[in-house]
Protein backbone atom coordinates (compact mmCIF):
# COMPACT_ATOMS: atom_id res chain seq x y z
CA UNK A 1 0.00 0.00 0.00
CA UNK A 2 0.82 3.57 -0.65
CA UNK A 3 2.83 5.28 2.60
CA UNK A 4 1.03 7.88 2.56
CA UNK A 5 -2.09 6.01 1.98
CA UNK A 6 -1.30 4.04 4.80
CA UNK A 7 -0.08 6.66 7.02
CA UNK A 8 -3.51 8.42 6.61
CA UNK A 9 -5.71 4.69 7.85
CA UNK A 10 -3.45 4.71 10.38
CA UNK A 11 -3.95 7.98 12.16
CA UNK A 12 -8.01 6.90 11.67
CA UNK A 13 -7.15 3.58 12.88
CA UNK A 14 -5.23 5.10 16.02
CA UNK A 15 -8.29 7.12 16.65
CA UNK A 16 -10.62 4.85 15.79
CA UNK A 17 -8.76 2.17 18.75
CA UNK A 18 -9.18 5.19 21.58
CA UNK A 19 -12.72 5.42 20.61
CA UNK A 20 -13.90 3.57 23.61
CA UNK A 21 -11.38 4.38 26.61
CA UNK A 22 -7.86 5.89 26.93
CA UNK A 23 -4.87 3.80 25.70
CA UNK A 24 -0.99 3.17 25.57
CA UNK A 25 1.55 2.65 23.03
CA UNK A 26 2.08 -1.14 23.19
CA UNK A 27 -1.64 -1.57 23.21
CA UNK A 28 -2.43 0.98 20.64
CA UNK A 29 0.15 -1.02 18.01
CA UNK A 30 -1.42 -4.37 19.25
CA UNK A 31 -5.28 -3.45 18.25
CA UNK A 32 -4.10 -1.24 14.89
CA UNK A 33 -2.25 -4.18 14.03
CA UNK A 34 -5.41 -6.55 14.01
CA UNK A 35 -6.33 -4.58 11.14
CA UNK A 36 -3.02 -2.89 9.55
CA UNK A 37 0.51 -3.90 10.34
CA UNK A 38 1.95 -0.83 11.77
CA UNK A 39 5.93 -0.68 13.48
CA UNK A 40 6.75 0.45 16.93
CA UNK A 41 8.39 3.18 15.08
CA UNK A 42 6.33 5.05 12.92
CA UNK A 43 3.65 4.83 15.29
CA UNK A 44 5.80 7.46 17.28
CA UNK A 45 5.47 10.13 14.99
CA UNK A 46 1.71 9.63 14.02
CA UNK A 47 0.81 9.63 18.05
CA UNK A 48 2.83 13.05 17.68
CA UNK A 49 1.33 14.56 14.55
CA UNK A 50 -2.69 13.67 16.05
CA UNK A 51 -1.72 15.03 19.31
CA UNK A 52 -0.40 18.53 17.06
CA UNK A 53 -3.52 18.67 15.01
CA UNK A 54 -5.28 18.15 18.87
CA UNK A 55 -7.28 15.21 17.86
CA UNK A 56 -5.87 13.48 21.16
CA UNK A 57 -4.29 14.28 24.33
CA UNK A 58 -1.88 12.61 26.88
CA UNK A 59 -1.39 11.98 30.22
CA UNK A 60 0.58 10.09 32.09
CA UNK A 61 -0.61 7.53 35.17
CA UNK A 62 1.50 4.92 37.39
CA UNK A 63 1.54 1.77 36.12
CA UNK A 64 3.17 -1.34 38.05
CA UNK A 65 5.74 1.87 39.83
CA UNK A 66 6.61 3.45 37.06
CA UNK A 67 4.57 5.62 34.56
CA UNK A 68 2.83 4.57 31.40
CA UNK A 69 1.79 7.83 28.91
CA UNK A 70 -1.94 7.23 28.16
CA UNK A 71 -3.80 8.59 24.94
CA UNK A 72 -7.29 10.46 25.53
CA UNK A 73 -9.23 11.02 21.82
CA UNK A 74 -10.55 14.61 22.30
CA UNK A 75 -13.95 16.23 20.45
CA UNK A 76 -12.15 17.08 17.44
CA UNK A 77 -11.17 13.26 17.19
CA UNK A 78 -14.03 11.89 17.49
CA UNK A 79 -15.50 14.43 14.37
CA UNK A 80 -12.77 13.05 12.65
CA UNK A 81 -14.02 9.73 13.33
CA UNK A 82 -17.73 10.69 12.48
CA UNK A 83 -16.59 12.66 9.19
CA UNK A 84 -14.79 9.25 7.89
CA UNK A 85 -18.41 8.25 7.16
CA UNK A 86 -19.48 10.88 4.96
CA UNK A 87 -15.81 10.27 3.01
CA UNK A 88 -16.21 6.70 3.20
CA UNK A 89 -19.54 7.27 0.87
CA UNK A 90 -16.96 9.31 -1.29
CA UNK A 91 -14.51 6.67 -0.92
CA UNK A 92 -16.56 3.91 -2.61
CA UNK A 93 -17.55 5.60 -5.36
CA UNK A 94 -14.00 6.40 -6.23
CA UNK A 95 -13.18 2.84 -6.56
CA UNK A 96 -16.32 1.77 -7.81
CA UNK A 97 -15.46 3.70 -10.91
CA UNK A 98 -11.74 2.59 -10.55
CA UNK A 99 -12.31 -1.18 -10.26
CA UNK A 100 -14.98 -1.18 -13.16
CA UNK B 1 20.95 -6.00 23.03
CA UNK B 2 19.27 -4.83 26.21
CA UNK B 3 16.93 -2.51 27.03
CA UNK B 4 19.71 -0.09 28.58
CA UNK B 5 22.08 -0.43 25.65
CA UNK B 6 19.13 0.07 23.42
CA UNK B 7 17.88 3.42 25.15
CA UNK B 8 21.70 4.83 25.62
CA UNK B 9 22.27 4.06 21.58
CA UNK B 10 18.85 5.66 21.14
CA UNK B 11 19.61 8.59 23.32
CA UNK B 12 22.69 9.48 21.68
CA UNK B 13 21.55 9.13 18.21
CA UNK B 14 18.75 12.29 18.90
CA UNK B 15 21.57 14.77 18.88
CA UNK B 16 18.84 17.41 16.80
CA UNK B 17 16.10 16.77 18.90
CA UNK B 18 15.85 19.10 21.71
CA UNK B 19 15.98 18.17 25.25
CA UNK B 20 12.40 17.53 25.88
CA UNK B 21 11.43 15.76 22.61
CA UNK B 22 14.42 13.19 23.38
CA UNK B 23 13.15 12.18 26.35
CA UNK B 24 9.59 11.66 25.50
CA UNK B 25 11.71 9.56 22.36
CA UNK B 26 13.08 7.55 24.93
CA UNK B 27 10.72 7.18 27.40
CA UNK B 28 7.90 5.96 24.74
CA UNK B 29 10.36 3.36 23.67
CA UNK B 30 11.30 2.54 27.05
CA UNK B 31 7.01 2.41 27.97
CA UNK B 32 7.27 -0.13 24.91
CA UNK B 33 9.91 -2.32 26.07
CA UNK B 34 8.59 -2.43 29.19
CA UNK B 35 5.52 -3.29 28.32
CA UNK B 36 6.00 -5.95 25.90
CA UNK B 37 8.46 -7.80 29.05
CA UNK B 38 5.29 -7.78 31.06
CA UNK B 39 3.54 -9.65 28.33
CA UNK B 40 5.60 -11.80 28.64
CA UNK B 41 7.78 -11.30 24.79
CA UNK B 42 11.40 -11.44 25.28
CA UNK B 43 13.41 -8.35 25.77
CA UNK B 44 15.97 -8.81 23.16
CA UNK B 45 13.51 -10.17 20.64
CA UNK B 46 11.30 -7.22 20.98
CA UNK B 47 14.16 -4.78 20.68
CA UNK B 48 15.30 -6.42 17.68
CA UNK B 49 11.96 -6.19 16.47
CA UNK B 50 12.11 -2.26 16.97
CA UNK B 51 14.89 -2.24 14.08
CA UNK B 52 17.78 -0.43 13.85
CA UNK B 53 18.62 2.92 15.97
CA UNK B 54 19.78 4.70 13.47
CA UNK B 55 16.57 3.93 11.02
CA UNK B 56 14.30 4.77 14.10
CA UNK B 57 15.79 7.94 13.86
CA UNK B 58 16.07 8.52 10.13
CA UNK B 59 12.32 8.27 10.39
CA UNK B 60 11.80 10.54 13.22
CA UNK B 61 13.93 12.54 11.41
CA UNK B 62 12.00 12.25 8.06
CA UNK B 63 8.60 13.34 9.74
CA UNK B 64 9.89 16.36 11.36
CA UNK B 65 10.62 17.56 8.45
CA UNK B 66 7.35 16.56 7.19
CA UNK B 67 5.74 18.42 9.77
CA UNK B 68 7.77 21.69 8.92
CA UNK B 69 7.47 21.07 4.97
CA UNK B 70 3.34 21.36 5.82
CA UNK B 71 3.91 24.33 8.15
CA UNK B 72 6.27 26.28 5.55
CA UNK B 73 3.58 24.50 2.55
CA UNK B 74 6.87 24.06 0.07
CA UNK B 75 6.73 22.64 -3.08
CA UNK B 76 6.91 19.30 -2.92
CA UNK B 77 7.13 18.08 -6.41
CA UNK B 78 9.79 20.25 -7.06
CA UNK B 79 11.64 19.33 -3.71
CA UNK B 80 11.52 15.62 -4.34
CA UNK B 81 13.18 16.16 -7.53
CA UNK B 82 15.78 18.26 -6.26
CA UNK B 83 16.57 15.44 -3.32
CA UNK B 84 16.72 12.56 -5.43
CA UNK B 85 19.29 14.60 -7.41
CA UNK B 86 20.81 15.44 -4.15
CA UNK B 87 21.09 12.16 -2.30
CA UNK B 88 22.53 10.31 -5.40
CA UNK B 89 25.53 13.22 -5.84
CA UNK B 90 25.85 12.63 -2.25
CA UNK B 91 26.35 8.85 -2.72
CA UNK B 92 28.65 9.38 -5.36
CA UNK B 93 31.36 11.44 -3.61
CA UNK B 94 30.75 9.21 -0.48
CA UNK B 95 32.49 6.70 -2.35
CA UNK B 96 34.68 8.39 -3.96
CA UNK B 97 36.05 9.12 -0.30
CA UNK B 98 35.47 5.91 0.27
CA UNK B 99 37.97 4.74 -1.60
CA UNK B 100 40.25 7.79 -1.08
CA UNK B 101 40.23 7.38 3.00
CA UNK B 102 41.04 3.94 2.33
CA UNK B 103 44.36 4.28 0.35
CA UNK B 104 45.04 6.51 3.01
CA UNK B 105 44.68 3.95 5.29
CA UNK B 106 46.67 1.20 3.14
CA UNK B 107 49.52 3.25 3.09
CA UNK B 108 49.16 4.08 6.35
CA UNK B 109 49.56 0.50 7.51
CA UNK B 110 51.86 -0.88 4.94
CA UNK B 111 54.68 2.34 5.97
CA UNK B 112 53.89 2.03 9.21
CA UNK B 113 54.26 -1.62 9.31
CA UNK B 114 57.23 -1.34 6.75
CA UNK B 115 59.12 1.09 9.17
CA UNK B 116 58.14 -0.98 12.17
CA UNK B 117 59.58 -4.21 10.15
CA UNK B 118 62.30 -2.44 9.12
CA UNK B 119 63.30 -1.16 12.84
CA UNK B 120 63.11 -4.65 14.44
CA UNK B 121 65.41 -6.13 11.89
CA UNK B 122 67.46 -3.58 13.21
CA UNK B 123 66.88 -4.07 16.85
CA UNK B 124 67.61 -7.29 16.56
CA UNK B 125 71.33 -6.45 14.62
CA UNK B 126 72.03 -3.69 17.38
CA UNK B 127 71.52 -6.17 19.94
CA UNK B 128 73.64 -9.04 18.67
CA UNK B 129 76.45 -6.61 17.77
CA UNK B 130 75.58 -4.76 21.39
CA UNK B 131 75.56 -1.76 19.66
CA UNK B 132 75.19 1.49 22.15
CA UNK B 133 71.73 1.68 23.81
CA UNK B 134 71.52 4.83 22.06
CA UNK B 135 71.40 3.47 18.73
CA UNK B 136 69.02 0.55 20.04
CA UNK B 137 66.67 3.26 21.58
CA UNK B 138 66.74 5.53 18.49
CA UNK B 139 65.35 2.03 16.52
CA UNK B 140 62.80 1.30 19.32
CA UNK B 141 61.75 5.23 18.31
CA UNK B 142 61.52 3.86 14.95
CA UNK B 143 59.89 1.11 15.70
CA UNK B 144 57.17 2.79 18.17
CA UNK B 145 56.42 5.74 15.25
CA UNK B 146 55.67 2.54 13.10
CA UNK B 147 53.72 0.76 14.89
CA UNK B 148 51.46 4.33 15.79
CA UNK B 149 50.88 4.85 11.92
CA UNK B 150 49.55 0.81 11.87
CA UNK B 151 47.18 1.52 14.95
CA UNK B 152 45.89 4.86 13.21
CA UNK B 153 45.39 2.72 10.02
CA UNK B 154 43.48 0.14 11.50
CA UNK B 155 41.53 2.93 13.63
CA UNK B 156 40.69 4.30 9.54
CA UNK B 157 39.35 1.10 8.29
CA UNK B 158 37.53 0.60 11.12
CA UNK B 159 35.56 3.68 11.04
CA UNK B 160 35.58 3.34 7.09
CA UNK B 161 33.75 -0.02 8.10
CA UNK B 162 31.36 1.82 10.52
CA UNK B 163 30.73 5.08 8.46
CA UNK B 164 30.18 2.91 5.26
CA UNK B 165 28.02 -0.24 6.89
CA UNK B 166 25.65 2.54 7.80
CA UNK B 167 25.69 4.07 4.71
CA UNK B 168 25.00 1.31 2.77
CA UNK B 169 22.02 0.31 4.79
CA UNK B 170 20.91 3.50 4.27
CA UNK B 171 21.77 3.18 0.06
CA UNK B 172 19.76 0.27 0.36
CA UNK B 173 16.75 1.63 2.26
CA UNK B 174 16.44 4.05 -0.43
CA UNK B 175 16.68 1.84 -3.82
CA UNK B 176 13.93 0.00 -1.83
CA UNK B 177 11.80 2.86 -1.40
CA UNK B 178 12.27 3.85 -5.13
CA UNK B 179 11.94 0.50 -6.77
CA UNK B 180 8.38 0.12 -4.29
CA UNK B 181 7.18 3.58 -6.18
CA UNK B 182 7.95 2.23 -9.18
CA UNK B 183 6.13 -0.58 -8.28
CA UNK B 184 3.05 0.68 -7.72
Amino acid sequence: MDVQLKKGFVELLVLASLKNQASYGYRIIQDVSEVLEVSESTLYPILKRLELQNYLVTYTEEYNSRLRRYYQITSQGIKKLKDCRQEFEQIKTIYDYILK
Amino acid sequence: MNKYEFLYKLNQSLEHCSNTERQEIVHYYDELIQDAIDSGESEAEFIDKLGSVDKITRTIKKDQDFVTNVKEKKDYQLQKVFSVTVKIIGYFIFFILMIVIGSIGISLVASGGGTLVFAGIRIYEAVIKSLSAATIIMYAGSASIGLGLVLIGFWVFKSLFVQSKNQLEKLMEFIQSKIKKEGQ
